[in-house]
């Protein structure tokens, strides 16, 4: 079955080139029959990959196939063999990309179906080669290529998040992606630069594969030097603190794009980049904390950010950024397997969610400002539904999918806080915990502002939306309720397929006690129905519609009402204004100033260095005669000394 | 003193390449007289097959082997002479596949003077990369350089000609002057002119004692100092600019591959072959170079509006990462080196064949306005383009990626990381630049409009209705005829010279093992 | 009595300079393209003295090849001179001046 691997990357590629070439020419029907196909396609041999690996799982051996190997560039120097790696973690990183992705290419059809022929045939083979880029990322042996999915990640997104090129708002969204992704690639590009001068090879075999006997010595210089520029990158593609800035901007993507780009696939690059490369950190001290600070004030400050967003799309943009800190939160204490697990059960509701936000701008033509929605629950079922499971899933109220992956992560926080009774580690185990806190406010929020109340605005033909884009959410709405069961605590199946390709780490509370880990899973439950029941308290309770309101939130915030000006006043109004604060602060100060800031001094280099070009041949002679002289001056100095 | 070495057929065989070269030039000048005028167009493919059949000899010298070094150690065909020999035709065939539209257009009558002396500059440039002793690399410069001169002013009654001809002139023999003098100094210093004796020489005098070293020092610095004005190194880059526009589109092509190539070449030959004993004599002074041009180069083309101008900057970014391959001194970075020059071959002509199709008149009409909403023009014009700005910018996929790889690894393994992280930086900025015009291509819309893109707008405000319609008949029928207007005609050669160097940039970038093999055996390594 | 090399070196030095300043300093493109002529023939010099010096071949050599690559050089160049006088009647080369930043 392995040896099919080669087509995972064929298919997606093939529909590229067709659609790119004779798109234009093909029919509708064609055109999304080539572009899902190709992807269904795939997505059998990301199935067929994943059980032939289990089954060699059980035979006890370490399993990470590297099938067709292919000398790309043989040269005493510079040996860059081409490989493809099949081990547990590019399995089911192929399983999310295939599987998630194809739900999101059978939505395009419905949701880009108003496009133009020419727009259409445009869309699918970007976005063919998104997942053919996204792929090769995960399935290279090398650093070297997993450079270039990387690279064509950047591009492929650059593309489709300009799809609609002829708004400037989409222009300057793409723009802004870019250049942030640049930053990161280059951050990978130096990594892997110092990776050649130290083990003279790029493939993992010979670089992070520790049973090769490659050696990263702790704490060495280098070492720590490549774990903080794989940071560098790994933080630019999953708009982590301070290289977010791109994610809620590229919001102006098509809304399948932003599921695709900003839920399934590219953001987790980053997590896979700093799973794959544990090593690397396990050895680097500094840069470990370095990612746990990241990734913990990611998922704060994004949660903030999404208490105060207007736009439909943007809340769940900063959503996906908090969600991400947790992943790199749950890689920071060496928890791959949680933050792999987390990312799988992300990508289910964070797609459905994406998808349902699209039903709902679909449905009020192409709005997108919260403000003007409200009481959409009885006109769009299906969508309500979508957002209600995927908000559950997201703010981890059992037994949604988002639940046991968030639990698995915090768990393995504080289990590593009480075996290395580190106070910093316990302080992320609290930033995890308010962050859950602020989830379920803001999710909530944005669930009870659009579908409760009363319409603030008039739509006319509010209806759902078609089959190609319902089906899709009907099976995510599955999956994001049910797929968390494969890595509960009592029986977890999940850390278990994934032990031979990350990091060892003890099941989740290891060494602890079954009460404490009930109890911190309590805690985590706890906060996050307090963060819908606020949620419910300041977005939710219009009486003339909820006079006869049996819903069991409302019936437990009943009980629970004298908790509330608790809550607003001791823990709410401050996160609240904190947030704010922060907001305004980082977004004006820092990260837009820096980026801008790079651009500005380039240009204004360019400009300076420009006027030496003055267009006189006698000052171009006098350069010649001045470098000569500098030069031969230098040497004279040299060499009197 | 006796002079007895007798020059043998075995000697001519090895400059064969270059003699072909000569005598086409010749004929095609010869047959210009005799060709009625409306047939002299043909004279394209005379070149052409000169070219090809040089190229055939230079394989033939490569079969035949035998001693590597012919009359008196003055022309040397070893590896490193036969790949660069091979670049350089290369680039030859390709610059002159795109001639004949352009020198049509620009109004040039003489054609056959105009091959004649493309092919008289590549004969120079051809015997600069194969002369292992200083005179013939002082007259390979000085034959290559004298036709392009006159190519450089070739497109009659343009001022903008004339400024670029007239500024490659003086300043060109002003740097050989240096050039000279430097050879000069290393002759007084050694008492050889030939490559393989300086070696021996100075492999012999080490340490350098104070009598030497500084006549030998200064006279390098002068020889690098005039072999980096014709690489377009900074500070001695000024000239590039001016020239590169004013010049007829298909002779800058040749000259920023093909003179590069030949310089870099001759620059190697010296300093690393000859002067290998004093690497870390020379090594500094190559490392700042190398910095300043990456750096200063991307600079430059950050902020130019005139996509022939910017190209011409981005050649000069592009020979600070030449110089890295040198400035490393070993035999890998020869090899990464020589690797680049064939792919900034491939891609730096493609890029210089779509601009000599959008220019109006030489230098001008090559403005970012001019590129806005080609995509939707001519697509397939703006796909090739868009391959040779991501080849040039380095995006993985390419050749130009690979080549860029092959030379950053060459300096970490020499343990020169600096060179990388600046290298890897002015990349950085050079994304800028070359994703602009890509950007401008597909995402602006042209200021003169044109129906694709007025369609896009008409769509979103009927659906189902076809684009045009919805405008009024007469004012898509004023649109329509102006697009067809702003369509440039792409002449057979240049379309064939395109398509192949979009091929090789795709290929090679998918495929580069076995040309990275050949240009390390060029360079000798196992 | 031989005059010494090094005096003859020494000449050669200043010629060459002299040129080089020429070059620097002067707005004819005739005048510049004589002080190019005079940095050569300075280069010359120096081949002559360092052959005589060193009883070796190759220095007189060079000078031919040099001699004759000048003359080449004034041909090519003062035909691009005078094509430039046809069309601006007069040359400074300051007015070559449209190309630059």
């Amino acid at each position: 079955m392995l040896t099919l691997t080669p087509l995972l990357l064929v298919f997606p590629l093939a529909g590229f080139v067709i659609l790119g070439l004779f798109g234009r020419l093909l029919p509708r029907v064609v055109v999304s029959t080539i572009g899902c196909g190709v992807i269904f396609l795939a997505f059998l041999v990301a199935l067929g990959n994943f059980f032939a690996l289990g089954s060699a799982t059980s035979a006890g051996q370490m399993v990470s196939n590297e099938q067709i190997q292919w000398n790309w560039v043989t040269a005493g120097g510079l040996q860059i063999p081409f490989g493809l790696l099949v081990d547990h973690l590019s399995a089911i990183m192929m399983l999310v990309v295939t599987g998630v992705g194809l739900l999101i290419h059978v939505y395009s059809i419905g949701y880009m179906s108003e496009e133009r022929p020419v727009a259409f045939a445009r869309f699918f083979s970007f976005m063919n080669l998104f997942i053919f880029m996204m792929s090769l990322l995960v399935l290279a042996n090398t650093f070297l290529f997993l450079l270039v999915g990387w690279a064509g990640v950047g591009l492929a997104s650059f593309l489709l998040i300009g799809f609609w090129y002829t708004r400037p708002s989409a222009v300057a969204a793409a723009q802004k992606a870019f250049v942030i992704n640049v930053i990161g690639d280059f951050g990978l590009m130096l990594a892997i630069f110092l990776m050649v001068g130290k083990f003279n090879t790029l493939n993992y075999s010979g670089t992070i594969f520790p049973h090769n006997g490659a050696a990263f010595s702790a704490g060495e210089m280098t070492t720590t030097a490549i774990a903080l520029l794989l940071l560098v990158a790994a933080a630019a593609k999953s708009a982590q603190l301070p290289l977010h800035v791109w994610l809620p901007d590229a919001m102006e993507g098509p809304t399948p794009v932003s599921a695709l780009i900003h839920a399934a696939t590219m953001v987790t690059a980053g997590v896979y980049l700093v799973a794959r490369s544990h090593v690397i950190f396990e050895n680097a001290p500094i840069a470990t904390i370095v990612l746990a600070v990241m990734g913990g004030a990611s998922a704060f400050y994004a949660a903030t950010s999404a208490l105060f967003q207007y736009d439909i799309k943007r809340v769940l943009a900063y959503s996906t950024m908090s969600q991400l800190g947790y992943m790199f939160m749950g890689e920071s204490v060496g928890a791959d397997s949680a933050a792999i697990f987390h990312l799988m059960t992300h990508a289910f509701f964070k797609a459905l969610l994406f998808m349902a936000a699209g039903g709902v701008i679909h449905a009020l033509h192409g709005e997108q400002d919260m403000r003007k929605m409200g009481g959409l629950r009885s006109r769009l079922p299906i969508t309500y539904w979508s957002f209600i499971v995927g908000g559950l899933a997201l703010a981890g109220i059992i037994p949604f999918a988002g639940f046991w992956s968030k639990d698995a992560i915090l768990s393995a926080i504080l289990a590593q806080a009480q075996t290395q009774q580190s106070v910093g580690l316990y302080v992320l185990w609290l930033v995890g915990l308010v962050t859950a806190f602020l989830t379920g406010l803001y999710i909530f929020r944005l669930i009870f502002t659009v579908f409760h109340g009363e319409p603030r605005a008039r739509f006319d033909h509010v209806h759902e939306v078609g089959t190609p884009m319902t089906a899709p959410m009907v099976i995510l709405l599955v999956l994001a309720t049910v797929g968390g069961f494969i890595g509960t605590p009592f029986a977890d199946a999940f850390s278990a397929y994934l032990k031979p390709a990350t990091t060892v780490f003890q099941d989740h509370l290891g060494g602890q006690s079954f009460a404490t880990e009930i109890a911190a899973i309590l805690v985590a439950l706890a906060v996050g129905l307090a963060g819908i029941a606020l949620a419910w308290r300041r977005y939710g309770r219009q009486p003339a519609l909820f006079t006869t309101n049996t819903n069991p939130v409302y019936l437990l915030l009943a009980h629970a009402y004298y908790l509330d000006p608790l809550f607003n006043a001791a823990i709410a109004q401050p996160v609240l204004m904190l947030g704010r604060g922060l907001n305004t602060v980082i977004e004006r100060w820092t990260l837009d100033g820096g980026s801008l800031g790079v651009a500005h001094v380039v240009n204004w280099l360019s400009r300076s260095l420009r006027r030496t070009e003055t267009g006189y041949a006698r000052n171009y002679a006098l350069a010649i005669a001045f470098g000569a002289i500098v030069i031969v001056g230098a040497y004279i100095v040299a060499m009197s000394r | 003193m006796a002079f007895t070495y007798t020059i043998t057929a075995g000697d001519w065989g090895h400059i064969a390449p270059q003699l072909t070269l000569l005598g086409v030039a010749l004929l095609v000048m010869v047959i210009d007289t005799m060709l009625p005028a409306r047939l002299r167009g043909g004279l394209v493919i005379i070149a052409l097959l000169g070219v090809l059949s040089a190229a055939a000899s230079a394989l033939l010298v490569a079969q035949l082997g035998g001693a590597p070094s012919a009359f008196f150690g003055m022309i040397t065909s070893d590896g490193l002479a036969i790949f660069s020999m091979l670049v350089i035709l290369g680039a030859t065939a390709l610059a002159l596949l795109i001639a004949p539209g352009y020198i049509e257009r620009q109004g040039i009558h003489q054609q056959g003077e105009y091959y004649a002396l493309v092919l008289l500059a590549a004969t120079g440039m051809l015997l600069m990369s194969t002369a292992s002793n200083l005179m013939m690399i002082f007259l390979g410069l000085e034959l290559l350089s004298l036709p392009l001169y006159v190519l450089c002013a070739f497109v009659p009654g343009q001022q903008i000609a004339q400024e670029s001809g007239m500024k490659y002139f003086l300043l060109s023999s002003f740097a050989s002057g240096f050039l000279l003098y430097g050879m000069a100094l290393v002759y007084g210093a050694t008492g050889a002119t030939g490559l393989t004796q300086i070696h021996a020489f100075v492999a012999s005098h080490m340490p350098l004692d104070s009598s030497l070293a500084p006549l030998l020092l200064v006279g390098v610095v002068l020889i690098v100092v005039g072999l980096a004005f014709k690489v377009s190194a900074i500070p001695f880059h000024a000239w590039t600019p001016d020239v590169y526009q004013g010049a007829p589109t298909p002779v800058t092509a040749l000259m920023s591959v093909g003179t590069k190539t030949a310089a870099l070449v001759a620059l190697a030959r010296i300093l690393v072959v000859a002067l290998g004993p004093i690497t870390s004599q020379w090594q500094p002074l190559l490392i700042a170079l190398a910095i300043l041009t990456m750096l200063g180069g991307n600079l430059l083309a950050a902020t130019q509006t005139n996509v022939k101008r910017m190209l011409a900057y981005s050649s000069i970014a592009h020979a600070g990462y030449l110089l890295i391959g040198i400035a490393v001194g070993t035999n890998l970075g020869l090899a990464a080196m020589i690797f680049y020059l064939a792919a900034y071959g491939i891609m730096n002509i493609g890029a210089f064949g779509v601009v000599q199709v959008i220019e109006r008149s030489v230098g001008f009409g090559t403005e970012l306005d001019r590129f806005r909403g080609l995509g939707a023009r001519q697509p397939w014009l703006a796909g090739a383009m868009t391959v040779f700005l991501l080849a040039l910018a380095g995006i993985p996929g390419t050749v130009g990626f690979v080549a860029k790889y092959a030379v950053f690894s060459a300096a970490v393994l020499a343990s020169h990381p600096e060179l990388t992280i600046v290298g890897v930086i002015a990349s950085m900025i050079s994304f800028y630049y070359y994703l602009r015009i890509i950007w401008a291509m597909y995402f602006e819309l042209n200021p003169e409009g044109d129906p694709a893109t007025q369609g896009a707008r008409a769509a979103l405000g009927a659906q189902g209705t076809p684009p045009l319609m919805v405008e009024s008949s007469g004012q898509s029928a004023v649109i329509a005829a102006k697009s067809v207007s702003m369509r440039q005609p792409i002449a057979l050669g240049a379309m064939l010279s395109l398509g192949l160097a979009v091929l090789a940039t795709i290929i090679l970038g998918i495929l580069p093992g076995p040309l990275f093999e050949l240009a390390r055996q060029a360079v000798g390594l196992p | 009595m031989p005059v010494p090399a090094n005096a003859l070196l020494f000449v050669s030095a200043m010629l060459f300079t002299i040129g080089v300043v020429g070059v620097l300093v002067r707005r004819n493109p005739l005048v510049i393209f004589m002080s190019i002529e005079l940095m050569l023939n300075a280069v010359n010099l120096s081949f002559m003295t360092f052959a005589n010096a060193l009883h070796s071949v190759d220095g007189w050599i060079f000078v031919f090849l040099v001699l004759s690559v000048a003359a080449a050089e004034v041909v090519v160049g003062l035909a691009i001179i005078v094509s430039v006088f046809r069309t601006r009647q007069e040359i400074d080369v300051d007015d070559f001046n449209t190309m630059k930043g």
